[in-house]
């Protein structure tokens, strides 16, 4: 007979909460955007958290928080695989101590941007209206495919 | 500069992605969040690499990726939410019921 302690019950209920998750999301898109900016792409960083944090992800929010108020069983379903609680006791530790060993062993004086009018707005900029003008309009093409499509999907049916 | 801590965070964060996706077998939202998660190692990738090569391509692909995942986001939300008023399920084996 399998007995379950109620921290545990508490503990999966917490790792399967999606406003959780989102919200590790977005920390993971911030540091991310931060690593990016060490890796000399500015902009590309700052479209990271404008377009995802700003836009994606308050779409997913704004996704659950429909569903939860219509019936909150359902974004909250458990997972026939029962995670191994070691497992997630583990990996964040491990994951955390090779964060600290990054940290210790990093050389920083490297990690400054070093030529200063080495423009990367500048540079993106030319190569993608020089070299990548095709592919740039047809990324504005699928983009407006898109939301005629998640118009047409949504749509109740007759409308269009 | 030593770049490779990057490649093993990248690599870290695309293992922790594909291991949701393996886990969450049900749910379709956190399906859509580990795809998200794995666009985005690979995403960091790209930009490791045009650091490491100088090359600004790598970043021009990576601004070509962001822009069609976002499309595709707003796609599958939008099948999410078809389904729901469909079904009343956030079921992954329950899209097969949108076929016609």
């Amino acid at each position: 007979m399998k007995v379950k302690l109620p921290s545990t019950r508490r503990t999966m209920r917490y790792f399967v909460n999606p406003i959780f998750a989102l919200l590790s999301l977005i920390l993971i898109f911030f540091l991310t955007a931060i690593s990016w900016v060490l890796l000399n792409a500015e902009f590309l960083a700052f479209t990271l958290i404008l377009v995802y944090v700003g836009a994606v992800i308050v779409l997913f929010l704004f996704v659950i928080m429909m569903l939860e108020q219509k019936q909150s069983h359902i974004v909250q379903t458990k997972t026939h695989y029962e995670p191994k609680f070691w497992l997630l006791k583990i990996l964040p530790i491990t994951i955390g101590l090779v964060a600290i060993f990054i940290f210790i062993v990093e050389d920083y004086s490297l990690l400054v941007p070093t030529v200063i009018n080495n423009n990367n707005l500048y540079l993106l900029a030319h190569t993608l209206f020089t070299d990548y003008l095709l592919q740039f309009s047809i990324t504005g093409l699928i983009l407006l495919v898109a939301i005629i499509s998640a118009i047409c999907l949504v749509d109740k049916e007759g409308h269009l | 500069m030593n770049l490779s801590v990057y490649l093993i965070f990248n690599a870290i964060l695309f293992c922790v992605a594909i291991l949701g996706v393996l886990i969450n077998r049900k749910n379709l939202i956190f399906l859509i969040m580990c795809i998200e998660l794995m666009l985005l190692a690979v995403n960091s990738n790209f930009i490791t690499y045009a650091r490491l090569w100088n090359d600004i391509n790598g970043q021009v692909i990576v601004f070509f990726i962001l822009a069609v995942s976002a499309a595709e986001m707003a796609v599958g939300l939008a099948i999410l939410i078809k389904l729901f008023k469909t079904k009343a399920s956030i079921d992954i084996m329950d899209l097969s019921v949108l076929k016609n």
